[in-house]
């Protein structure tokens, strides 16, 4: 799809002599306006795509270089066929962006609900509810993983041993994934609450005056006037956030390093470990264009529900 | 960190201090300023942007770049300021630029020698010159480095040598250094490898030899180095990097705890003896019998371990490079380590690498810790262990079959090929890895707790050091000098290593393995499982590698 | 719904219902659950490497300075200087880059503009790892290794699509009215750009910015991996603490704290920007 669209965009009406001139001037406005925007994009990401590309067919190994040679679909066979991390870390990708995509909405959902009343110290509420979303990933997942994680010095398990008789688990070990969603869902639930929150704040108080002359409990106004209202905004939200958690590795990388086993191995995690870790470029690339491919499936099954919306305009 | 090192700290913190107070004072009252004129503007006031103008002049004095980024955003300011709504907002990033260079000017104020370098023993060489820039793995021992070299101890020597330092935690340096070597980008003049790259990378032409310089030179003293030390950086007879510091592995214990249960730790335990004493001093709330390092990684989890299959009487390859982990000795060593963790280790020790086992130690958690010699250096310092130093022992690593895992590690300075200053690299590198340098840390810190050791013979000579490590010298130069990573293991192997296999594989392959063994010590998978994924894992890498027929 | 209204909500909109003090203490209770984590780290930074370890986690102790001592004496003003220009020009750079792309999207389309736009943000779906050799054989022949450019250039294209996407939705806003009105005077794209648009949608505008500084400050795969040697940013700052041999949680705190704070000290008072500007697009 990345590759097609510049055809049908940027190249298609080239003809010759004093092509440029011409076709400068057959060009709608708004198709020379995205012209530089477009150019920068095609020349950064996807130049280095067609490399990766081709880099994909090669076995390359950077600390073998005397064996770097043509290999075919000799790193996808391989991939596919012969490593179990591959499958799995489908699985995980899948597992670990949903969760936190809709765990993020229903927190974010809540976040927002929360500050959307008035009550004494709302903007510091409200302040401090976003700030996880501005710490940056490499010190928020180490924070988590040394101070509130840890299973011997750890916050949360301290926490835990006030209350009587309760486990302190071994929380990276024993329910890796939960925790790294729980570290993604920190993150982006007050993303999703900076939408949310504006969509809430976009329902006129005449609108909600109506119901409660009615009668209508707060809940029920939470559900007849508000959730309602809100369905596009979680569209956006979900999209954003879609587009951002799955390349999201950074507490992978800091908190579990994908492990233990493959139990927290993403996709683009895997990439890392074959590209850098391994040094292994070709494998490295041949993971990352499936990685690519894949997403690409998905964002477009999740773009069709957006283009509902985008019909609508 | 070091009680010491802070003391120097404060000196010098205190005299930046002095020369920030002005600039500091007028970043601080321009901030004031934006603040004002925020507070304004949120409430719709008329002269907001105005009064922002007022530091944008000031501008001028700081470092252009910034500066001209302000002059973009004031003229944002202007083109927008028939806009109540945003204008804090635009107000706000203007201040920021603003205020900003002028904490730029701290650091561009006088810098500020630390009086104490040692003077140079030599005349200043002024012969050579270049930049160079050199990448070290972030351990105690290069950052002391690092300090030393920022307080212009090597400039005293070579004043026209430019040495640009990055220095990374081992994860990411190992990463850049790698991407920079293999792709031949040239970046690096001098950078700090182990023995495990040495040989592959001399192969390759990536390095260049400098054993032959460091003879020469009569003051390096390179008869001086460890020869097991060097015999790991040789290739085909030449010799292509320098140690800066160097370790076997030992068993670190807690006397008052052996004391207290009537145990007895001999001089050179066996790892049956190991887990008696383990089981013996357990108590899961308090203690843990033994801390040993689970963390997924070929220099971390595998080290240990592959010292413990070593031991065992194991390998991972035989003679035809047919993987031997699922093997009886193998195999037996492997469920031994997994276990003992799994019964007698603290909770999650499939996170615990170096430092947790470190840190858990210094809390006095562990009973007993096999790891690499170079933390006698830190657990028997007193700012860095104080509660526990009093009751530290000290034993050899632990023996099976073989009477030592054949551990040895170095640190070491190597240069690359195509480094464009060769002379200045090489200067530095013999300066870094020198007697001399040991001296002048030692008289930096005041103390030996960042001093590279386990390189030179000499160092153990040195009454001073004798009488600070005389519990753990004797035991980490025996160490040293009977690991045999040549021939690492009872059966014979294709390749050399002693905590690891000297194939460039081995990084992924050591990866994936240590995952398998660190989701059976946490129970997600049993270890006859993780065992032969293991096994699986290592035949495949031996058959895409080319070295099985 | 209509514009007029849209211009009036803001985040006092509820001022009628002033919720029930249980509402207040549970959302106190909510914010500082979530805040806490953020909190500790503040006040580890102050403590001593043992007290950071000790349990119960230490609320009040003896506060030292000695790790911002220390933290500082690697000298963190270049660091921060590469991020400051990294983000700030990157940030630039989209935004000229992404004004006129999104304008064309919005009020000028063509036939394929739903394209364009899913081709911008799939661009975001490039795992970094994947690309980052090729990105390194392609920045070593163009001498961009270890620079500020090297970075200026990815953060930007990293940026880019959200750009596109949050503008083209405040764009969106503008009453076709006006828009059309100044169209019949003959206004031409530039001038139309410049007098109505941007003054029309300066919280989006501030929003976009603010979301793209944000993420460019935070970067770290591209930064460790391509300009750690020569222009390291703020994260590479942080991350000098993760060391393998040592135990500094204190230290790490402290970093960790220096470079957080300037992103959350402009998040904070940008929050109501990026409440009004992430969503712009789904109001109507």
């Amino acid at each position: 799809m990345a590759i097609a669209d510049l055809g049908t965009t940027a190249g298609a009406k080239t003809g010759r002599g004093g092509w440029l001139r011409q076709t400068v001037a057959n060009q709608p406005i708004g198709r020379l306006l995205l012209l530089p925007a477009l150019a920068y994009a095609i020349l950064v990401t996807q130049a280095p795509f067609l490399y990766t590309l081709w880099l994909s067919f090669e076995r390359w190994n950077l600390n073998r270089p005397n064996l770097r040679g043509f290999t075919g679909l000799g790193n996808y066979e391989l991939l596919l066929f012969r490593d179990p991390a591959f499958w799995q870390s489908i699985l995980n990708t899948f597992i670990i962006v949903v969760a936190a995509v809709v765990l993020s909405m229903a927190l974010g959902l809540f976040y927002a609900e929360l500050v959307n009343h008035k009550f004494l110290g709302r903007g510091v509420v409200r302040t401090m509810l976003i700030t996880p979303f501005l710490i940056m990933p490499v010190a928020a997942a180490l924070h988590w993983k040394n101070q509130m994680l840890n299973p011997i010095y750890g916050v949360v398990n301290w926490v835990l041993s006030i209350v009587p008789g309760s486990l302190s688990p071994n929380w990276l070990g024993t329910f890796p994934e939960q925790s790294i969603i729980v570290v993604l869902v920190w993150r982006w639930a007050p993303f999703m609450m900076l939408i949310l929150l504006a969509g809430m704040q976009s329902i006129s108080e005449e609108t909600r005056e109506a119901v409660r002359v009615d009668g209508a409990t707060a809940w029920r106004e939470f559900r007849d006037i508000t959730l309602p209202h809100l369905y596009r905004f979680f569209q956006l939200g979900g999209l954003l956030a879609t587009v951002f958690i799955v390349q999201e590795i950074d507490p992978i990388y800091m908190m579990t390093k994908g492990g233990p086993g493959n139990a927290t191995t993403t996709l683009p995690y895997l990439v890392y470990r074959k590209a850098i870790e391994g040094s292994n470029v070709g494998l490295g690339a041949a993971t990352g264009v499936i990685t690519v491919l894949l997403s690409i499936v998905a964002i477009t099954l999740l773009l069709r529900a957006l283009d509902r919306m985008l019909r609508e305009d | 960190m070091n009680e010491r090192t802070g003391k120097r700290n404060r000196v010098r913190s205190v005299a930046l201090g002095t020369f920030s107070l002005n600039r500091g004072a007028s970043a601080l009252s321009s901030g004031w300023a934006c603040a004002k004129v925020m507070a304004r503007s949120e409430k719709g006031g008329k002269n907001g942007p105005e009064a922002v103008v007022r530091p944008e002049r000031r501008g001028h004095q700081f470092d252009n770049t910034v500066s001209n980024t302000g002059s973009v955003l004031v003229v944002a300011i202007y083109s927008t300021r028939r806009v109540p709504m945003s204008r804090s907002s635009v107000a706000l990033i203007a201040c920021l630029v603003m205020v900003v260079p002028m904490l730029f000017g701290i650091a561009a104020g006088p810098r500020v020698h630390a009086q104490d370098a040692t003077p140079a023993a030599m005349a200043p060489n002024t012969d050579i010159s270049g930049t160079i820039d050199v990448g070290m793995v972030a351990n105690p021992q290069m950052v002391a480095l690092q300090e030393l070299v920022n307080a212009g101890a090597f400039n005293e020597l070579y004043p026209n040598i430019t040495v640009n330092l990055t220095v990374l935690p081992e994860n990411e340096i190992r990463q850049t250094i790698t991407q920079d070597v293999t792709t031949q980008s040239g970046q690096f003049d001098v950078f700090t490898i182990g023995p495990f790259e040495v040989p592959l990378w001399a192969e390759q032409d990536w390095l260049a030899e400098v054993g032959a310089d460091a003879a020469a030179d009569p003051n390096y003293a390179l008869d001086d180095v460890f020869e097991s030390m060097t015999a790991g950086l040789t290739y085909d007879d030449g010799l292509y990097a320098l140690p800066f510091y160097g370790e076997s592995a030992m068993l670190f214990y807690r006397t008052d705890l052996f004391a207290d249960a009537g145990l007895e730790m001999p001089e050179r335990p066996t790892w049956d003896q190991v887990a008696e004493f383990a089981a013996a001093l357990h108590s899961p709330d308090d203690v843990y019998g033994m801390c040993l390092r689970g963390l997924p990684g070929w220099g971390e989890q595998l080290a240990p371990l592959t010292t413990v299959i070593n031991a065992f009487g194991g390998r991972w390859f035989d003679e035809n490079w047919v993987a031997q982990l699922d093997s009886e000795e193998s195999a037996a060593a492997i469920r031994f380590y997994i276990e003992l963790l799994q019964n007698y280790g603290p909770p999650g020790s499939d996170q615990n690498g170096f430092t947790e086992n470190q840190t858990l130690f210094v809390q006095g958690r562990c009973a007993m810790w096999y790891d690499a010699t170079s933390a006698a250096e830190l657990l028997s310092d007193p700012a860095l262990n104080p509660d526990f130093n009093e009751q530290l022992g000290y034993a050899y690593g632990p023996s099976a079959e073989l009477p030592t895992g054949n551990w040895l590690w170095s640190w070491n300075f190597a240069m690359a090929a195509n480094s464009d200053a060769p002379d200045a690299a090489l200067a530095f590198m013999l300066w870094a890895t020198s007697r001399d340098y040991v001296d002048q840390i030692v008289a930096f810190d005041d103390g030996w707790g960042r001093a590279p050791t386990g390189a030179r013979a000499s160092v153990y000579d040195d009454p001073a050091y004798q009488e600070r490590a005389s519990d753990f010298a004797t035991i980490v130069l025996n160490s040293i000098n009977e690991a045999n990573p040549n021939q690492p293991t009872v059966d014979p192997v294709p390749y050399t290593g002693g905590q690891f296999v000297r194939i460039p594989e081995f990084q992924q392959l050591g990866d994936d393995v240590s995952r398998e063994f660190a989701a059976a010590i946490v129970g997600q998978t049993s270890v006859d499982d993780a065992i032969a994924s293991a096994n699986d894992l290592a035949n495949q890498t031996a058959i895409e590698g080319l070295y099985q027929e | 719904m209509a514009t007029s209204s849209r211009r009036r909500t803001r985040l006092t909109s509820r001022t009628k219902d002033r919720a029930s003090p249980a509402w207040a203490v549970m959302a106190w209770a909510v914010a500082l659950i979530a805040f806490f984590p953020v909190l500790n780290m503040v006040l580890t930074g102050f403590k001593t490497e043992v007290t950071a370890v000790s349990l119960p986690p230490q609320l009040i102790f003896w506060p030292t300075l000695e790790n911002y001592r220390e933290v500082l004496n690697i000298n963190f003003l270049p660091f921060f200087r590469n991020s400051l220009i990294a983000a700030l020009t990157s940030t630039a750079l989209v935004m000229v880059l992404a004004i006129p792309a999104a304008y064309g999207i919005a009020l000028r389309p063509t036939k394929q503009w739903k394209d364009v736009l899913f081709f911008f943000i799939s661009t975001r779906f490039l795992p970094p790892a994947g690309v980052i050799v090729p990105l390194f054989i392609i920045y070593r022949e163009a001498q961009l290794l270890g620079t500020i450019h090297g970075l200026i250039i990815l953060y930007t294209a990293m940026n880019l699509p959200i750009a596109i996407w949050m503008l083209r939705s405040f764009f969106e806003e503008v009453p076709r009215e006006i828009i059309d009105a100044a169209r019949v005077d003959g206004t031409g794209p530039w001038r139309e750009i410049t007098q109505i648009l941007l003054p029309m949608a300066v919280p989006g505008l501030v929003a976009t910015a603010f979301i793209s500084i944000i993420f460019a400050w935070n970067e770290f795969f591209f930064a460790v991996s391509l300009a750690a040697i020569g222009t390291a940013t703020v994260p590479i700052f942080l991350v000098r603490f993760v060391t393998s041999e040592g135990f500094f949680w204190a230290k790490l705190a402290a970093s960790s704290t220096m470079a957080v704070l300037p992103i959350v000290i402009v998040g904070w008072i940008a929050q109501r920007q990026l409440v009004r500007g992430l969503s712009m697009g789904a109001i109507k």
